[in-house]
């Protein structure tokens, strides 16, 4: 009855109508515009897979005729056209391997970070493009607005719509003279207005979970999920800590309007404020250098080893006798490759002291910048979301570092071969390293 | 009358502890928030005189080279922070700063700030811009929403009108109070921003955009003052007043934004980078490679130029044709890449103008376009300084394939200048800021919308003939 | 059923209820009279334990009010000077969820006969409060009180702004709750009601009850004339 009562009331209330209609339309729209982001992932994905088996099952075919004497192998000086050759597979003209971030399958979620972060990078020795292949293209206004996503419609709307809910529970009763009937019953107000919040905490929340299964449903996006669990969870926290407070509010025993204007104020505080405070200390305070530093740092160490090139090589040759300096007029192809990995490497090894010092810098900021979510439900459901979908910073740092990793393990794989001068077999293509 | 009324609107206000304590925290906000950007700029300022000169030393200083080898180890063009920034940071954090020049090929600007951050970077940042696009129109709301509702509500309005006040006269009272009140806490402001801007690199024009930036700032205001009258006069209650003005408020700053960056990307979808690149790579096929005269493009090109001198093989060309193949080659990838990245351009432009269409429901998105563009922190500033970086990479890369065309023998591939001053005589990149009708000419209509906006919520509050 | 013993209410220095005695019996009806601001609003707080006494006891069926603050409004029904209802709900909607806040379950018809019973025309019952006139919304609060089966009812300036066909009626209808045995408790100024429904009448000023005596003791004039005296 009490139940009944509330809901009457609930549905009388033409705002409330009219909102939880458009949170139904935002929902939708934004599971739609989710999905058709994954989806334009995933048909990436498909063609650089695709692009990455044509060009193997070429060299494979090719090398299998050689091996089986139906074809001539090449001559070599056209070696970078061999499959017998570790660098044709593993370094040059369009060999390599896709490192690929899948998105998850809640990433119609959260944006996050997914529009700025590469999800896929091709790894090939000798050649470390990371997010050259797939620099964010999306228009950079567009990226800065934000999308349109579900948990902008979650963090930033819904607690508007708890606002529009609760902000005037116990306030409208006094304004409208229904309190004092109320007061005069045998029921503690407290309570009774707890019960009133918690009803309508349920209502919402039961609206959103229809919402989410059916626009999710609806999309074709699995919902019989831990996850999916789990971000119904946050939500509900997210939905309870903003009736809790509209709770507390109407005990203060203001008018409807400072109610409105007080919860306002709160919105505003913990879903603008705090964050863009964070976000302006966190890059004075712990500024990352600058890149255009680390640029012409990396420039002075690159103009370093390029003074040193000859000194470097030679002690190459010093120290491993298995290789000869050739003389220039014998040199051949391997002898360059041979010296300029040796040059690579070298430099490789100042550039990763000076990344890792510039990785430190931006690793303290974001450290700082995290500890601010504690001061603001927002960015903790914001980050909870995002860490569902895997759209998070962390997620991509990850798979960054595990693209570095890989990328050692490719490039030992092939230049092993190379340094052995080991032709390549068929059998190989099996024992490829893997991501 | 008009101005008496402005006056009781003014001390009410002042008498009321909740205008003084916001008004305190948005005036120490702004001051807070311009007072960073500006040690930001300051420090980035420094650091880009700095590193532009070591770029550029490092350019001199390179080990001897061949000049086309030297194109291909190429040099850096750094994009200088704007002085405005202090006021509005734009897209600055979402865009490259720095530009790496080689042969070949024209890249793209690189390191955006905001990968070096985390998620929480993604909600908003305390800049100026920040507080003057999203909360001072709240605290116009909070300040004016029952402007009339209340005297409705206490039964003060029928006892004023029925001292012959008409309701216009009452309306502009009300207003120009407003604009008193607001004025108290933003003129501080604003007289902070020209100091800061004084004591900052300033180009001339820098002053020009300011005192437009805060023109603009007039306009934005004015539409959410002559709105909160407007509707406080129209509705019954201060619940409904103030109910309507934030669903304004969140359509204006919130809603509109983010809905149109979606349909902005339905209408005009972004190509993904793989078709960008196979485009590009086909275009580029399509021409002479410097690198590989044996293509038949290529070999058409070597005929031709035979031909024009009428000679009848390369090596008795007055010149070494090695630098005039590699010069076809890369103007050929020049008008590549320029074509590919105006196709690209075009649809961010084409996606702005949706935004800019969307401004139809929200006021908010046009005053920020329109003050991104003033602190040339935009988008079309940035394409600026990047078309500014590659017509001084073709110049370079010109200059040095010149060379060997007009020093070096044919076959020569170890030549390397004579002149030990040879890369510190090569063309310096100096970067021309945008100029302020260039700014007016890509986004004076915002400005003109703004008036729209403003006239059209006026003619709202002129047209209130009664009052319930 | 309603007992005051020296009841005092202070509000820092000034003495809104001066050592109130006051009994109200089951089947009694204790008309309060008195200018604005001698008291009456306040006695009747105090036994709705809105407010707690500064001095002095004040009990419901036997049980003391602020000790019972829950128990007690078990026992009473409160028609306020504009009794508000829900203007979404209908007055049988109304009813319906006051009764559950007082725990009591009861079927639609139950809820409509109590409606009827209070006078509430047929037609009204599904209609929106917002269309009530004050005489209809006081009607659902006397239906209220009969569901809530309600031994004290408690009654501040109830027909204030009714006309007299309305006031009429609602005089009519305490007297039925009378016959129920209900004690009721009601601050008035209509003399003229008060002679006509009431067993017991008392004259306040300033916080003190300065005279209180039975209803057939006085005459309509005789009551006006001790009234003005009193007051002036």
């Amino acid at each position: 009855m009490f139940l009944s009562f509330e809901l009457k009331n609930i549905l009388r209330t033409p705002l409330v109508i009219i909102l939880s209609i458009l949170l139904f339309i935002f929902t939708l729209f934004a599971v739609y515009n989710g999905k058709s982001r994954t989806n334009k992932q995933l048909e990436t994905i498909k063609i650089i897979k695709e692009k990455e088996d044509k060009f193997y099952t070429a060299k494979k075919t090719m090398l299998d005729s050689i091996e089986k004497n139906t074809k001539k192998p090449f001559p070599d000086d056209k070696w970078f056209l061999s499959p017998q050759y570790s660098l044709t597979l593993g370094a040059v003209r369009g060999a390599g391997t896709y490192a690929i971030l899948t998105p998850s399958p809640l990433s119609v979620v959260s944006t996050g970070q997914s529009d700025i972060f590469p999800f896929y990078t091709k790894i090939a020795l000798d050649n470390n493009n990371a997010g050259d292949d797939n620099d964010n293209f999306e228009n950079p206004f567009n990226i800065a607005q934000g999308e349109f996503d579900l948990a902008f419609v979650f963090v930033f709307i819904l607690p508007l719509l708890v606002i529009v809910f609760g902000y005037n529970l116990l306030s409208v009763e006094r304004e409208q003279g229904t309190l004092l009937l109320i007061k005069s019953m045998p029921i503690r107000i407290n309570v009774w207005l707890l019960n009133k919040i918690i009803f309508r905490f349920l209502f919402l929340l039961l609206i959103c979970i229809v919402f989410l299964c059916f626009s999710f449903v609806l999309f074709d996006i699995s919902i019989q999920n831990f996850d999916f669990l789990q971000m119904i969870i946050s939500t509900s926290f997210y939905l309870l800590f903003w009736f809790l407070l509209c709770f507390l509010v109407n005990l203060l025993g203001k008018s409807s309007t400072t109610n409105a204007t007080f919860l306002v104020g709160s919105w505003v505080f913990f879903v603008l404020l705090v964050p863009s405070i964070a976000n302006i200390l966190a890059t004075n305070l712990y500024p990352v250098p600058s890149r255009t530093e680390f640029v012409t740092a990396q420039r002075d160490i690159e103009n370093e080893v390029e003074k040193q090139r000859e000194k470097i090589i030679n002690e190459f040759y010093a120290k491993n006798a298995t290789f000869k300096k050739p003389k220039q007029e014998e040199r051949r192809w391997r002898d360059n490759w041979r010296e300029r990995f040796v040059e690579k490497y070298f430099a490789k090894k100042k550039l990763d002291v000076l990344q890792e010092s510039f990785m430190k810098k931006t690793e303290a900021q974001r450290n700082f910048a995290d500890n601010f979510q504690y001061f603001s439900p927002a960015i903790l459901f914001q980050n909870a979301l995002n860490s569902l979908a895997k759209t998070d910073t962390k997620t991509y740092l990850t798979f960054q570092k595990k693209v570095n990793d890989f990328e050692k393990k490719w490039s030992f794989y092939f230049k092993s071969k190379f340094d052995k001068d080991e032709k390549m077999k068929v059998k190989d293509f099996d024992s490829f390293p893997k991501f | 009358m008009i101005i008496h009324i402005a006056k009781k609107e003014f001390t009410q206000a002042l008498r009321d502890n909740r205008f003084r304590l916001l008004a305190i925290f948005l005036g120490v906000l702004l001051a807070f928030a311009m007072l960073v950007s500006w040690s930001y700029y300051q420090k980035i300022n420094e650091e880009h005189t700095k590193t532009s000169k070591t770029a550029r030393q490092q350019w001199n200083t390179q080990t001897p080279k061949n000049p086309h080898a030297a194109a291909h180890y190429g040099t850096f063009a750094f994009k200088p922070i704007q002085t405005l920034s202090l006021i509005d940071n734009g897209l600055d954090k979402y865009l490259g700063v720095s530009v790496f020049l080689e042969g070949h090929r024209q890249n793209m600007a690189e390191y955006k700030q905001i990968t070096e951050q985390n998620d929480l970077a993604r909600f908003a940042e305390l800049t100026p811009a920040f507080v003057f696009s999203y909360l001072v129109p709240l605290l116009i709301i909070l300040l004016s929403f029952n402007i009339f509702t209340t005297e409705k509500e206490n039964g003060t309005l029928k006892l004023l009108l029925s001292q012959g006040v008409s309701i216009l006269q009452l309306s502009l009272g009300k207003i120009i109070g407003l604009w008193t009140l607001l004025a108290m806490v933003l003129l501080p402001i604003f007289g902070l921003g020209f100091v800061l801007l004084l004591a900052s690199s300033y180009q001339n024009d820098d002053v020009l955009r300011y005192l437009m930036l805060i023109f603009s700032l007039i306009l934005y205001y004015g539409i959410f003052i002559n709105i909160c009258v407007g509707v406080s006069a129209y509705v019954s209650s201060s619940n409904t007043s103030l109910v309507t003005l934030l669903g304004f408020w969140i359509i204006s700053t919130l809603l509109i934004p983010k809905l149109t960056t979606n349909i902005s990307k339905k209408i005009y979808p972004t190509p993904s980078v793989l078709d960008y690149k196979a485009q590009l790579k086909e275009d580029l096929e399509k021409g002479v490679d410097g690198h590989n005269p044996f293509s038949r493009r290529s070999q058409i090109f070597q005929d031709s130029v035979l031909k024009a001198n009428k000679v009848d093989s390369i090596q008795k060309l007055l010149f070494n044709y090695a630098g005039l193949i590699m010069q076809a080659g890369e103007e050929h990838e020049t008008v590549v890449y320029a074509k590919a990245l105006k196709k690209l351009n075009d649809i961010y432009f084409a996606q702005l103008k949706i935004h800019e269409a969307s401004a139809i429901l929200s006021p908010t998105i046009l005053f920020k376009m329109f003050s991104m563009q003033l602190a040339k922190t935009d988008l079309a500033t940035h394409y600026d300084f990047s078309a500014q970086a590659e017509k001084y990479r073709v110049a370079l890369v010109r200059d040095l394939n010149y060379d060997i065309k007009d020093n070096s023998k044919n076959g020569d591939w170890e030549y390397i200048s004579k002149d030990k001053d040879f890369f510190k005589k090569n063309i310096q990149f100096q970067y021309k800021p945008i100029s302020i009708t260039q700014t007016l000419q890509q986004g004076g209509m915002a400005l003109v919308y703004l008036m729209f906006w403003f006239l059209g919520t006026l003619l709202f509050i002129l047209s209130i003939k009664k009052i319930h | 059923m309603l007992i005051a013993k020296n009841l005092t209410k202070e509000y820092g220095n000034f003495t809104a209820l001066n050592q109130l005695n006051i009994n109200v019996e089951q089947g009694n009806i204790y008309c309060l009279l008195g200018a604005n601001g001698a008291g009456k609003s306040t006695t009747i707080n105090l036994f709705l334990g809105f407010i707690p006494a500064t001095k002095g006891t004040i009990s419901i069926n036997g049980l003391e009010v602020q000790e019972n603050l829950i128990k007690t409004k078990e026992y009473i029904a409160y028609i306020p000077e504009n009794l508000m209802l829900y203007p979404h709900l209908s007055g049988l909607e109304n009813l319906e969820y006051l009764a559950t806040l007082a725990q009591k379950k009861y079927t639609k018809n139950q809820l409509i006969d109590f409606l009827k019973e209070a006078g509430l025309q047929n037609d009204a019952h599904q209609k929106r409060v917002a269309q009530y006139s004050k005489g209809m919304r006081q009607k659902v609060g006397i239906a209220l009180a009969l569901a809530k089966d309600a031994k004290a009812l408690l009654l501040d300036e109830p027909t204030s702004g009714l006309d007299p066909q309305a006031s009429n009626e609602f005089s009519n209808l305490l007297l039925k709750l009378k016959q129920k045995n209900v004690a009721i408790l009601m601050a008035t100024h209509d003399l003229f009601r008060a002679k006509q429904i009431a067993t017991h009448i008392g004259i306040m000023k300033e916080g003190v009850l300065v005279k209180s005596f039975k209803n057939e003791e006085v005459t309509l004039q005789e009551l006006e004339n001790i009234y003005l005296e009193i007051i002036n």
